[in-house]
Parts: C-alpha cells; structure tokens; sequence
C-alpha cells in the first residue's frame, strides 16, 4: 500500500472538513462531531449553570428535535433569549468567546453550518434514534 | 525468587495456607455453601474482626465490581483486607479475590521499574529504565508513527475502570479515531439487544424473585457480591433458579440445571413464549399497556412448539412446557437475567433480545421481584476538561460508518479492527499500540492472530501492574501502582441503592509504579518537546488526582478528607421505586416508546426485527469449546496471584465420561486439543457436570510470560484454540463458536 498517497489523501479529507463552514450556504455538510463539541461546550454548559441541569439530546424524539429546531423558540420559561438560533449565530459566539474555547474556535464558521453541525448531532441522538446521546 | 516469595508471603503477615483455610472457611470452594456464605456477613457485623493497625476504608479493584473494603495496616504493611460493613451493597462481605489482593500488591513478579526491551520480542530481555527515559522512549515511538502515519496509525487500547478516562484522553488529544475497548471483547451483544427492545439493560431484583432464568450466567462464580447476596436471599426465600447451560456451574449446582445444547438457546426462549402465547398465561394487561408488535410475534412464535424445540436444544418438550408454565405461576415476580457475560455465538444479539421479550410476556418489569431500571446514582461534579481536537481521521475499518449501525462506535469492534491490521484492508497502515489495563493476547479470540497484528507494530507499549501475556511482548512496560496504592476517581453507583466510594492509597507504592496520571502527564510533557499541540499536552492534564476528585465531589455535600474516613457516601433520600413504567409516567427509549416485540431500530437497519432461528452446524467426532471462570479469577488477571493460584494452579479441560471413555482419557491424564486455528496441551478432568458434545476450558491459563513466574508453564490458553469469530450485528466476539478435536497424550 502506497501510504504517502493514503495520506496526502487524508490530510486532503481533513483539510475539506475543517473548511467545510467556510462554504457556501447551500451546500453545507453537517458535521457531527463539531455539533457534539458545540453542544456540550455551549449549550450543556449553560443548562448546568443557569438550569441546573443537563438536556440531552436523548430527551427527545427526532421528531419533538425537529419540530423544536423549526419553531425556533429557546425556552417555554422565557428566562432566556427566545431563539435557539441566537445560541448558535456568531453573534452570540463573538458574545462569548472570551470564557468559552469552543466559540473562540469556531467563531469564524457561519450560523448555518453551526445550525447544521448542532442539529445533525441531536437527532442523531434523539431518544428513538440508533444511538441516543447523553451530554457528555 | 522462592525466598522473595516467602518474604512477601510474610510481609503480608498471612500465611499461605492460611489463607487457603480462610477461603474454604468463606465457601469460596467449588462446593460453595449457603450457609457460610451468609456467615461472610455475619462476621463481619463488627468491625476490627482483624484487631492491629489503622484501619482505611476503600474500594476493591481485584474484579470489576467494585465493593467495600477495610484494609489493615500496620507500620505500612497492609495485613488484612475485610469487607467493609459500612458498604450498602456488599455489606461486609468480600471474596477470595479480594482479601488476595494483599498478594497482587505484594507479588514478587510485580513489575517495579519502567522495563525497555533489550532483546526480540517476547524474549523476556529488559533493561530496567529511567521515568524520565521511558516517557522519551514513548513519545520518541509515538512522535515517529505520527509523522510517518498520523495520528491515526496509533491504536489506544484500554478497558473499563476508573482510571481509564485518562489513558483515553491522552489517544483522543493526540488525534487518534481509534480505540479497542471492552465493549466488544464482553457485553456489546447483550447492550444492543436490550436496547433494540426496550431501549436499555434493566437490573434484577433477585432477592424477591419467586423465579429465576439464567441463562449461562454463571453468577455465583462471578462473584459480584450484591448480586450473590440477593441471589441467595431470593433462594433462601424460596425462589426456584434455572440454570440454561450446557456446563452444570456452581450457579447450576444451586438451581435446576437445564443442559442445553450450545447454541440452540434461542430455540428454547422462543419456545417459552410459544407455550406461553398458546396457553394463554401472558400477561395481557402488560402486554396490552406496555408493549407493540404482539399480534406478530404470536404470529412468528406459532412455528416454535416445544416438539420442535426439544429436537434443537435436546430439552425435553415437557419440560420446556414446565418451565413456561412455572414462570407463568411465579409471574410477575421473575427474572428473566440478562447476562452480563460475553457473547458466545454469532447470533447473540438477536438471542438476547429474547430475553426482554420473554420478561414482557410474563409482564415481569417494573414490579417486586422482576427486572427493573436503575433508579438513577449521586450525580457527580464534572471535570472541566480542554476542547480535544474532533477533526480526527475516520477510523481504519470503517466500523463507524455502516457496516454495524446499532454498535457503539466509539469503543470499536475489536476483532474487524485487528483484522483490518493485520490484512492491511483498512483505509490507511496502522503501526503503533498503546494498551492499558488490557491483556489483549488472552482476551481476545484467537491469540495466535493478535500476536500477527503486534507483528505489525513498530511500537507497543504496556502500562500494567504485571508482567501479563501482552505485557511480555511489548517494547516497554509501564509500572502502574495497584488499587491499593493510589487514589482513584470517585464511583458512583445505583440500583436498589445508590451511593459514592472512594478508592484511596492504603500503602506506599512498590518500587517505582506511579498512577496513570502521572503516567499520562509524563508522556504529556515529553510529546510538547516534540510537537505543536493546541492547547498543549501537559495543560490538558495540569492537575492532580485530588484535584479531578474535588471537582466530582463539589455539588455534593462531603468533601475528600472526610469521604476517605468513611469510605462511602448515600444520599439521605433512598427510596427505591417502581411503578413508572406501569403508570405510564415513563417510556421505554425505543421509537415507539414501548417495549418492542417487533423492533423498529433493527428493521430500519435492515435486521430481522424479529429473533429468527438458525439451527447451528455440527462437526461431527468433535466438541464444542466452551469458556468461563472459577470464583477466584477475573479474566487472566490474578491466575498469578499466588494465592488464588494455590486454590487452583492449573487450569483443565472438562470432559464428559463417555467422550473420555471413548477416546481412552483419563481423569487427570493430559490431553492434546486441536482446533482449526491452534492447539494446546492440557489436563483432563472427566465429569458427568458438561454434556458430550461440549468440553469447557477456565479462562486465563497458558500465559506465554516468563515473568509470571507462579503461573508460567502451567495450562492452557483457551483463547489460543478459538477461532476468530464475532456477532453479526456487534463485532462481539464469539467465544464458542470453535469445535475442536481431543486425543490423549
Ligand atoms: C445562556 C444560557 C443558555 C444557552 C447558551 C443555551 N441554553 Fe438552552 N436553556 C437555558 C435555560 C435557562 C433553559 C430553561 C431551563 C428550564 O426550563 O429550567 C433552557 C432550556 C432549553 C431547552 C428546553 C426548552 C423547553 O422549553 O423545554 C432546550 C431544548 C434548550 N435549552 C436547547 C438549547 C440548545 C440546543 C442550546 C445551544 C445551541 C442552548 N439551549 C443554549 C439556557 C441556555
């Protein structure tokens, strides 16, 4: 087996997947691994401060998640921003960035990638799904 | 090395024979007794039953069940290991295993120095080494393999334990996808059949069961104490234990032993459920409320009548009437055990889906005396770890990409994974192995193939306490300190009763051993010399064990100091409840949030979505292989404990009188056994206790490690015998999927 070639190969993998966000809206690619990465070290981190608890993606159906995302409201309680969407934009990211190494490393990546990267891993996830998540 | 080993024995204040009284005192022979099995507890009501010394609670580490120990030491020597009565679990109690754990931290074949190897592998030529040059030595390995293959060309594997978290994190902060875990050498079958019906493994409530199904489960051998405990409750108290094994173990010698054939188990569950269906004895209300897909299963279970059944498993057709119809008296009070075992064939999966099924039918969840789920553990703080790098290489057998939907693709299938190595199939060459905590060339099928794929490896690295089978073919050895010489993470643990315990050093470390953080940490420090990582290695582990420790305990409140007075911690709130499920105010995680007959993950998968049974091949003239284990050992970790190795030096074959009759083999005569992929020399020990067409060798003998000094010579492998095969929807390897052929020698 010619590994060099294999590895040229592979870096050229990596390359395309660290850059996929900086693509054009259209023809992004989920990335569940960043989606994980963003929702425990966004989402997940918050919930524990500000809810004292922890909401995993496998508390809810693919279905309920779906219908969660396209709705687009945070919280019924109301005690936070009312759109999930804010948690995932840049905006909110620059927000924080500072006191949160995962938004300080994807800031520069759009809010539709970030949306897809989070969203792809909690479906994937979900409840009724092959493989529910927890949060860690 | 003999007078070493008499000093030891006697810094350990006990002697051997000693011991051997006290084992056989506690029952743990193989004609184990009830009786003295609850005097475990009754003894050990008071504490200072061993009266010299400072007495210091901990956790045992000497199989994985993690109970209640009191350790007593005197001038720095640990004496005496009791069970802690203050454990609500254990309650006092400790087994062979664990009062020899004295001998695991006294061994005098205990690795105490960094070793590099100084000859050919497997040679058993070492130069003892530096801490400062083994870290070198490893990160000088790692760094070349890096930047030849990446960090994919690494292979990072470890199993289950406390400290396994750190090892881990070190392969994932280097950049490696891939992993060879546990999971796949032990229970992955076992996960995803309960989780493609009911969405998870439930637990058993054996002390108030009227009724108890096991099958091969062989607990009482174990030894996992709250289990026992309950078990033997449950006997004394009157429940009927069923033993479906081809083997009579302990376990079957203290219930009805029902000899099946091997392999045609699920031939037997259907055919449960077929007797109970047709004789209307299902429980309809729970059927009705708490499940889907009963019109298909009664459907699909028609063909499998008890007749048919007996052909297969070669139980009487009565007889299967007569347990169905016993369970259906006892219902719902039955367990229906899940097994935590191993898988054996290459149907397991679908097999143990069975076994969910056949509890719902006889509505035996969610009630006094059945199967239950957990009612949750102390949630503990959690460690704040750096980001670690995801943008990782895929893994190089695809196992997380298609070919086993349902498995849990992080701990990867290990034998498509060697195979993949080995074959050089995978998707790029893989030519480092790091292993921890893991004895790889006796755990996994097929030993003569795993030492194919460290024929592969320019670099091997071991991190032990002993100089175990895959210890001795590595290119350094790492000395790792003992559960009793180090303070570990904090556990946590539910059930019936949920609670912490920590595990803390009682003694100074032998020799040179140091934890695995400090372990991690060093390697750490010497990658930065040679590499840009971000963050940096040595910052994602800057901090102590009492740090991590103090993270985990933050919400809760007992801090360390006074947890490692006492051991162990409960919450005042401890009631365990039942009836959730029944009451509809929880559901089953499976996308019909019931229990599912039909199920819908293996369907959408492209899986039979009901158990479909395939009649095994038969070689005729041969056996089958059977595996397991005696009270006193855990995999092939203590067969060198010199304790437990006096109980038992030399493991056997069990024969059944006729085959041995037949082919001239005498009880305790030696015997040659061939399988198509090794062979190995052993004794023989006829017994009418396994049926003729199986023979059963106890696992972890045979070691090719001269360094194990007590157990070297004596034995043999049964993983050198078994053919490298798995289960189709898992990759968990089958461990008795071998025939093999016996003569005399
Ligand atoms: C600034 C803090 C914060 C961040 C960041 C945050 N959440 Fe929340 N979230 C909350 C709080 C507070 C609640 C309310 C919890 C409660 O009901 O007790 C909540 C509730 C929720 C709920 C439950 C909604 C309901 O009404 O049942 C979901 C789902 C959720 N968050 C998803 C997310 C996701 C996905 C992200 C990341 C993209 C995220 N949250 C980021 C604070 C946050």
């Amino acid at each position: 087996m010619d590994s060099k070639r294999l590895l040229s190969g592979l870096i050229l993998v990596a390359f395309l997947l660290g850059n996929a966000g900086i693509s054009f809206a259209g023809d992004i690619k989920p990335n569940k691994k960043r989606g994980q990465v963003y929702f425990r070290m966004v989402c997940t981190v918050c919930h524990m401060q500000q809810a004292e608890k922890t909401i995993p993606p496998s508390s809810r159906t693919m279905k309920q998640w779906r219908a969660y995302f396209k709705a687009d409201k945070h919280d019924v309680s109301g005690t936070t921003r009312s759109a999930v969407s804010y948690y995932m934009s840049r905006d909110y990211r620059v927000a924080i960035k500072d006191s949160n190494k995962a938004a300080k490393k994807f800031l520069k990546l759009s809010d539709e990638q970030i949306n897809a990267d989070v969203r792809e891993f909690v479906i994937k996830g979900a409840k009724d799904s092959d493989t529910p998540a927890s949060c860690n | 090395m003999k007078a070493e080993a008499v000093k030891a024995d006697r810094q350990a204040g006990i002697s051997r024979r000693g011991f051997l009284g006290l084992c056989a005192a506690m029952g743990t022979g193989a004609a184990l007794q009830l009786r003295s099995f609850k005097a475990i507890g009754k003894n050990n009501d008071k504490p200072g039953s061993w009266s010299r010394g400072e007495v210091i609670p901990s956790t045992c580490n000497m199989c994985v069940n993690r109970c209640g120990i009191q350790c007593h030491v005197v001038n720095g020597v640990l004496e005496k290991i009791d069970g802690d009565y203050h454990n609500p679990k254990t309650l006092g109690g400790t087994c062979a295993k664990g009062q020899a754990g004295i001998m695991t931290l006294y061994d005098p074949d205990r690795i105490k120095y960094p070793l590099i190897r100084a000859g050919a592998r497997g040679e058993g030529k070492w130069r003892r080494a530096s801490w400062e040059e083994a870290y070198e030595y490893v990160a000088d390995n790692l760094d070349k393999i890096m930047d030849k293959y990446g960090p994919e060309g690494l292979l990072w594997s470890s199993s289950t334990d406390l400290t396994e978290i750190f090892f881990l994190k070190l392969g994932v902060f280097l950049g490696t996808p891939n992993f060879a875990r546990h999971a796949t050498l032990c229970l992955a079958s076992r996960n995803v059949g309960y989780f493609g019906t009911m969405g998870g493994v439930p637990d058993s409530d054996l002390a108030n069961a009227k009724y108890i199904i096991m099958f091969g489960a062989n607990r009482l051998e174990s030894f996992e104490l709250p289990y026992n405990r309950d078990l033997i409750s449950g006997i004394e108290n009157g429940a009927k234990l069923v033993v479906v094994d081809p083997r009579m173990t302990v376990t079957a010698a203290k219930g009805t032993w029902v000899p099946i054939k091997p392999r045609t188990d699920m031939a037997l569950t259907l055919a449960l459920m077929h007797v109970l269906i047709k004789e209307d004895l299902y429980d309809k209300d729970f059927v009705d409320k708490l499940t889907v897909g009963f019109d298909a299963l009664k459907e699909h279970v028609a063909q499998y009548s008890p007749e048919w059944a007996e052909k297969e498993t070669d139980i009487p057709a009565r007889t299967i009437v007569e347990m169905a119809r016993e369970m259906a008296v006892a219902a719902p009070a039955v367990v229906v055990f899940p097994g935590r075992r191993s898988s054996w064939y290459t149907n397991d999966t679908q097999f143990r889906r069975t076994l969910p099924m056949l509890m719902a039918l006889l509505g035996a969840f969610d009630v006094r005396g059945g199967n239950f789920v957990n009612a949750g553990k102390v949630k503990l703080g959690e460690f704040d770890w750096e980001m670690a790098p995801f943008d990782v290489a895929p893994c190089v057998d695809g196992f997380d990409e298609g070919p086993f939907p349902l498995a849990a693709h992080d701990d990867g299938g290990y034998v498509m994974r060697r195979d993949a190595i080995i074959d050089e199939t995978g998707k790029y060459p893989v030519r480092g192995w790091m292993i921890y905590k893991q004895n790889p060339l006796a755990a996994v099928v097929d030993g003569n193939r795993t030492l194919k794929m460290m024929e592969k490896m320019d670099f091997i690295c071991s991190i032990d306490v002993q100089p175990s089978q895959t210890a001795w073919m590595a290119d350094i050895i790492l000395p790792e300190t003992t559960y009793l010489e180090r303070l570990d993470p904090i556990w946590t643990t539910g059930g019936k009763v949920k609670f912490i315990s920590i595990r803390q050093p009682v003694v100074k470390p032998q020799g040179e051993a140091r934890t695995i953080l400090d372990i991690i940490k060093g390697i750490a420090a010497a990658m930065d010399k040679r590499r840009t990582f971000d963050p940096p290695m040595s910052k994602v582990f800057d901090f102590t064990m009492e740090d991590y420790v103090d993270k985990q305990l933050a919400p809760l409140p007992i801090d360390r100091k006074t947890l490692a007075r006492q051991g162990i911690w409960m919450p005042g709130q401890q009631k365990w409840k039942l009836g959730a499920y029944r009451r509809g105010e929880k559901d089953f995680r499976t996308p019909s949030g019931k229990i599912e007959f039909v199920s819908e993950r293996f369907r959408r998968n492209g899986y039979d979505p009901m158990p479909v049974y395939e009649p095994p091949a038969e070689e005729a003239g041969r056996q089958r292989l059977v595996t397991g284990r005696y009270a006193w050992f855990t995999h092939s970790a203590n067969q060198n404990n010199r304790w437990l190795n006096a109980i038992h030096p030399e493991n056997d074959i069990w024969i059944n009188p006729d085959v041995a009759r037949e082919k001239g083999i005498k009880d305790g005569g030696y015997v040659m056994v061939r399988s198509r992929v090794g062979k190995v020399k052993i004794k023989a020990y006829v017994t009418p206790r396994i049926r003729p067409d199986t023979v059963f060798i106890c696992h972890g003998f045979g070691t090719n490690s001269a360094g194990q000094t007590t157990l070297y010579g004596k034995g043999g492998a049964d993983q050198v015998l078994m053919e490298s095969k798995a289960d189709v929807i898992t990759n968990n390897q089958a461990l008795h999927e071998t025939w093999v052929d016996i003569t005399k020698v």
